[in-house]
């Protein structure tokens, strides 16, 4: 049964002009297959001798001894009829490219345990019909049955889960390793127009190393006289710093750069120490970003202005914030990139896959709670019972005790939201549990469970663990707006720590209320058998604390609690000593 | 230039059934592929902090090139002690080229084609993964 099930398995490739990458549908959920070297994505270099044909990294650390036979960015010959000679023997670019294909089946196919048969392949939005054709042809050479070829701005939107059958137009910003393209798409009636493409075919973050590559030759030259371009191990070692250089500067506002024994002059080792500020970064691949404006403007001009309601970004180079500033400042509009650049489209090929193949039609298109859910307890705070982003259908139960001595009824205010309070999140319903047996405070336990199912739909129930009495409520969850679910989600960053603060007073309180309420009980029970002297100490603590408590400091009161906690203990102590005592004097006697 | 989305008819019985053995089976792989992963993930939990360090020996053995300080050679000998403990080797670079664990930056002449003349930057493998290929100069018969 296992065999049959795996039969149809739709792998889905992008198959790039510098990388390319392998999807595979696991459990409902797109995923990247790692080739046998262990990443994420291939490069697109194929070495081809006499004896043998290598691809991906292995093809290109050999390249410097094979470099008539080692063939790179071959996309950009698709469609030709241009043939590389290697050895006397003539590769169409449809064969370079199905090594590069079958590299990654087989890659597949490792992974999965089985063999793969079916795929879907992305290629530009502004691929003819000879470079399509080109790439299906391709496909059957590394022995694929290609389901269909489908454009990379329309893989990426499936990846971003835009939905086609709703209207809108959005805008794809890829900006790869050696490649920049934009397309517009127009989405509605179960279908993908593509209403524009532009871009430029020779740009990419290669482009952006080299920048920074020349930069650090001509701050180390200024100081030491030498010529790094001369040395090819300090041109190797340059090469992996930019890199480096370029990852961090996306996440802070300098890097430092330093290659000890860079080179070895007459006068002895020469170490490279540059400090690289984003500032600085920015400025030296000035022109490099200047050169992705234009492109984008003559998208939106071909597509007649539209009105994007979207912007996506794919491609690694749009990691770089200045590129997403960019892409903002001209479309007027913040651009999403909540999905990882480099798989993207390899992930939106193996969705278009399991369309085709009816497996996302079959398997329910699992959904998430866009809120949290919780109910109200004590001091008007918020328990959390299921996380946002939970994959529904999912239940969860927690158990929650009385607060009041003789406690009969509980009250459940079924709360959505991201803040700490309740009054601040949204109240999607309320009832009350009564019947509950009188008992102190702590000693009535209520189970509360909350069960959504594949609608959305929240169940939400309440049980007396003592008499099983049970009380429900169904209220639905999703009656927010997508604007609404976004303003709840960003207030609740925005007041995070004030919250925060305020639970954290409020939870102090509670405790403080608690510690006093049972250390008065015991002092009632017991104030004929222990010293005057170490109830009147609790006493001097428990007014502190009580002064502690209308201060409302946080932190005096937790300081109030374990002098109180500390003062307390001794009652109990001096209990036990005089059971003890009396036990050895009537042993005696 | 469109994609086109395909048809939703409404499923047969026997279509569901499919289904369900497909995502059982589904499952059934995944359980066994996530073991394996994490199996993985067990070995090679240093690799980040690992590869993060191999500039740092680099940069060791550099120092020692040039400044030859017992000292210094002693502190390298006990940090690459610890790593080794954790499965860190260096790839050999006593053979002829392979491009599965070497990277050729040069050709140089020689008296055959694939000798290796020159180790460039020391290659490593973590628990015979490679982390690192070792950066070569490779001999060509001229």
């Amino acid at each position: 049964m296992e065999e049959k099930a795996n039969i149809n398995k739709i792998i889905g490739i992008d198959l790039g002009t510098t990388f390319s990458a392998v999807s595979v549908m696991e459990g409902g959920v797109p995923k990247i297959i790692p080739n046998t070297e262990g990443h994420n994505t291939t490069p697109s270099v194929v070495s081809v001798s006499s004896e043998e044909v290598v691809v991906g990294e292995v093809a290109k650390r050999g390249a410097a001894l094979n470099p008539k036979g080692t063939i790179r960015s071959i996309k950009r010959l698709m469609g030709t009829k241009k043939m590389t000679n290697v050895n006397g023997k003539d590769y169409s670019p449809e064969e370079v490219s199905a090594m590069v294909l079958k590299k990654l089946k087989k890659d597949a196919e490792a992974y999965l345990g089985h063999e793969v048969t079916d795929a879907v392949i992305t290629v530009p939005a502004y691929f003819g019909d000879a470079q399509r054709n080109a790439t299906k042809d391709a496909g059957v050479v590394a022995g694929l049955n290609v389901k269909r070829i489908v454009n990379e701005p329309t893989a990426a939107a499936l990846a971003y889960g835009l939905n086609k059958e709703e209207d809108h137009t959005i805008l794809v910003f890829d900006f790869g390793g050696g490649t920049f393209d934009v397309s517009i798409l127009e989405l509605g009636g179960g279908m993908f127009e593509v209403k524009s493409t532009s871009g430029d075919n020779y740009l990419g973050g290669d482009d952006i190393d080299d920048a920074i590559i020349t930069y650090l030759i001509e701050e180390f030259k200024k100081e030491n006289k030498y010529d790094l371009k001369k040395d090819i191990v300090a041109m190797q070692k340059l090469k992996e710093a930019a890199e480096n250089a370029k990852i961090e500067l996306s996440s802070s506002d300098e890097t430092k750069v330093a290659i000890p024994y860079i080179i070895t002059a007459e006068d002895g080792p020469k170490h490279l120490d540059v400090t690289l500020t984003k500032v600085k970064f920015e400025e030296i691949c000035r022109e490099i970003f200047e050169k992705l404006k234009a492109p984008i403007r003559q998208a939106i001009k071909d597509a007649k202005n539209p009105k994007l309601d979207k912007i996506i970004l794919v491609g690694g180079s749009t990691r770089i914030p200045k590129v997403r500033e960019l892409v903002e400042e001209i479309t007027g509009m913040a651009p999403d990139h909540s999905v990882n650049p480099d798989e993207a489209v390899s992930l939106g090929a193996v969705i278009q896959g399991a369309i085709i193949s009816g497996e996302v039609k079959d398997v329910l298109l699992l959904d998430v709670t866009s809120l949290t859910l919780g109910i109200e307890t004590q001091g008007g705070l918020r328990s959390t019972l299921i996380e946002r982003n939970t994959t529904i259908p999912t239940r969860k139960s927690d158990i929650f005790v009385t607060t009041d001595d003789g406690q009969t009824s509980v009250t459940i205010n079924v709360l959505q939201g991201e803040r700490e309070f309740a009054a601040d999140n949204q109240s999607l319903g309320e009832f009350v549990l009564d019947g509950l047996l009188p008992a102190p405070r702590g000693h009535a336990k209520v189970e509360v469970a909350f069960d959504i199912d594949t609608d959305g739909i929240v169940s939400v129930s309440a049980k007396d663990l003592a008499t099983g009495k049970e009380q429900k409520i169904t209220v639905t969850g999703g009656s927010l707006t997508e604007e609404e679910i976004q303003k709840m989600i960003n207030d609740s960053k925005s007041h995070k720590a004030e919250d925060e603060e305020k639970r954290d007073l409020i939870l102090a309180e509670n405790e403080a209320m608690a510690i006093i309420q049972s250390t008065a009980n015991m002092m009632e029970e017991y104030k004929d058998k222990v010293d005057p002297l170490i109830l009147g100490n609790v006493e001097v603590e428990m007014k502190n604390l009580i002064k502690a408590m209308n201060s409302k400091n946080t932190k005096k009161i937790v300081k109030g609690i374990d002098s109180f906690k500390e003062a307390g203990e001794q009652i109990g102590i001096s209990i036990y000593a005089n059971a003890e005592e009396a036990a050895a004097a009537q042993a005696k006697a | 230039m469109t994609d086109n989305n395909d048809s939703k008819s409404p499923m047969t019985e026997t279509e569901y059934v499919l289904a369900i053995q497909r995502v059982q089976a589904e499952l059934e792989n995944f359980r066994k592929r996530t073991e394996k992963e994490k199996s993985d993930v067990i070995a090679n939990a240093n690799l980040n902090l690992i590869s993060n360090l191999l500039p740092v020996l680099d940069n060791f053995e550099l120092s020692l090139k040039y400044a030859n300080d017992k000292g210094v050679e002693m502190i390298y000998n006990e940090l690459f002690k610890v790593l080794a403990k954790e499965g860190l080797s260096i790839v050999d670079t006593n053979c002829d080229f392979d491009a599965n664990i070497h990277e050729a930056i040069a050709q140089v002449p020689g008296d055959r084609d694939g000798k290796i003349v020159e180790v460039v930057q020391k290659g490593f493998l973590l628990n015979g993964r490679l982390l690192r290929a070792s950066k070569v100069k490779v001999s060509r018969l001229i």
